[in-house]
């Protein structure tokens, strides 16, 4: 028995678009299929949507993100909702848990419960971490996840968007959808999926120390405060691209910082970290940035974005081996929509033509988790981290 | 992440394996930094007088002292406790 995946793109509000998702799911599946993967922009509120959704579907565990833009394999679509339903020959279970700002272990502690971490007959085990990126835990959350879930950890998933209004953002594990939350579900299949991840940037400016920091919050970078610092290392930058950093609004800076992202000098290589919002003089980051650590400021190229989105989803393609695509999930760093702009829809087609073709959903995210084998770090920014299933015939 | 290789020379702690301190840097450098990483490897080492190498008994000790500090760096340490052990097994 194989496993199988139909990619879903409906808009409307949230009871129309849970109706033309459910509707879909319906036409192409004789029963509840196993999983759906559902995300929402902030046009279908996301506990609405879910929950007419799992009305219909209560055979179904649903796994919900809001988003900052919403794809599948057919391109690009804003204010909508994507989604990838997948059935077959594999086990998966969820859970979700709410305090990941005040108690990230204890959240993924809750989150992971009673779930089987051992299935007979399906050897192949992989998480997917959904969470919300404003608590500041996103890399606590997927190294905890790793050290519980032991030396098989392969872990993929996504931070989840508010459209780049950095207010609120919500997960979802079937009709429970919280802010402050992590997701956690575990997939069991016979052969193992494949997760790809790849970035497409590069650092410009020397490198620079925080010298001040509560958490993910950098005050303070070289002794000055955080935000003016960034925002003089930026200017000539940013003026070419057309922004006037000193006449931009803090709560329209996110489209700014989201071009220039921080590098975080992890030895041999950078580590990219997404500064996601100012606050006052301080930028607030996706993860804590430890005092002392040492950063220096990255951009992209539009060749470079869809280069690494291709080899994120062909490095994927390959662990899969000898088996057939079934589909995809791509989380997809919204930043990477901010750089392509007109031109996302050529790296979201390149995608699906890497897997040759097959159904994916996906969405923009304020970051990305992917954690395999040898992986010293599992929170990412400004990468894709494309989940491939196989369909594994037989 | 490619290998950090070390001898396997048994140990009079009766551990296998010699691990630096550049191997721990490394082992914490990708989720906090290298500078945060050698500074927290700096003071798990003088806890657990560590020297330049040591067995991998020891190193498992310096991680566990790192890993009793708050946030992100205790985190990634007890992490790369695990990561340490499974690139011995």
């Amino acid at each position: 028995m194989a496993i199988r995946t139909e990619s879903y793109c409906v808009d409307g509000e949230a009871p129309q678009a849970a109706a033309a998702l459910v509707r879909g799911v319906r036409e192409r599946f004789d029963a509840d299929p196993k999983l759906l993967f559902v995300f929402a922009s902030t046009g279908q509120p996301l506990e609405a949507l879910v929950a007419d959704v799992r009305a219909s579907l209560a055979g179904t565990l649903v796994l919900s993100a809001s988003s900052a833009g919403e794809f599948t394999e057919r391109g690009d679509r804003k204010g909508a909702v994507s989604a990838l339903a997948i059935d077959g020959d594999f086990h998966c279970s969820g859970g979700i848990a709410a305090g990941l700002a005040g108690d990230v272990e204890g959240a993924i502690d809750r989150a992971l419960h009673g779930q089987r971490r051992v299935i007979d007959g399906y050897p192949e085990l992989c998480a997917v971490l959904l969470l919300d990126p404003l608590a500041g835990h996103a890399e606590e959350a997927a190294l905890l996840l790793a050290v519980k879930l032991g030396e098989r950890a392969r872990i993929a998933g996504g931070a989840a968007g508010d459209d780049l209004a950095m207010k609120r953002t919500f997960v979802g594990c079937n009709e429970q959808v919280l802010s402050d939350a992590a997701v956690v579900a575990l997939l069991h299949t016979r052969a193992p999926l494949g997760i790809g991840v790849e970035h497409g940037h590069s650092a410009f400016s020397e490198a620079f120390t925080v010298t001040a920091a509560n958490g993910s919050l950098v005050e303070q970078i070289e002794g000055r405060a955080a935000w003016p610092f960034w925002r003089d290392a930026i200017r000539e930058r940013a003026a070419r691209e057309g922004f006037d950093v000193d006449a931009i609004a803090p709560e329209d800076a996110v489209q700014l910082l989201l071009r220039f992202e921080g590098g975080l000098d992890a030895g041999s290589a950078l580590k990219v970290r997404a500064p996601l919002a100012i606050e006052g003089d301080a930028i607030r980051f996706a993860c804590e940035i430890p005092v002392g650590a040492r950063l220096r400021i990255t951009q992209s190229t539009r060749d470079g974005q869809v280069a690494s989105a291709v080899a994120a989803a062909r490095s994927a393609r390959a662990q899969l081996g000898a088996q057939p695509v079934a589909g995809a999930v791509v989380f997809d760093c919204i930043c990477r929509k901010i750089i392509l702009g007109d031109r996302f829809d050529d790296a979201v087609r390149a995608i699906s033509t890497a897997l040759d073709g097959a159904p994916i959903a996906g969405f923009e995210t304020y970051g990305e988790v992917a954690l395999c084998e040898g992986d010293l770090s599992g929170f990412h920014n400004t990468t894709s981290v494309v989940l491939a299933i196989g369909a594994r015939d037989g | 992440m490619a290998e950090s290789g070390h001898t396997l020379e048994q140990d009079a702690d009766g551990s296998q394996g010699r691990v630096t301190r550049g191997e721990l840097v490394e082992l914490l450098s990708a989720a906090v930094g290298k500078s945060a990483a050698e500074a927290a490897v700096e003071r798990g080492c003088a806890a657990v007088a560590f020297g330049a190498h040591g067995s991998l008994a020891h190193a498992q000790r310096v991680l566990e002292a790192v890993a009793r500090e708050p946030g992100l760096v205790g985190i990634t340490a007890r992490f790369a406790k695990a990561r340490l052990a499974l690139r011995s097994a």
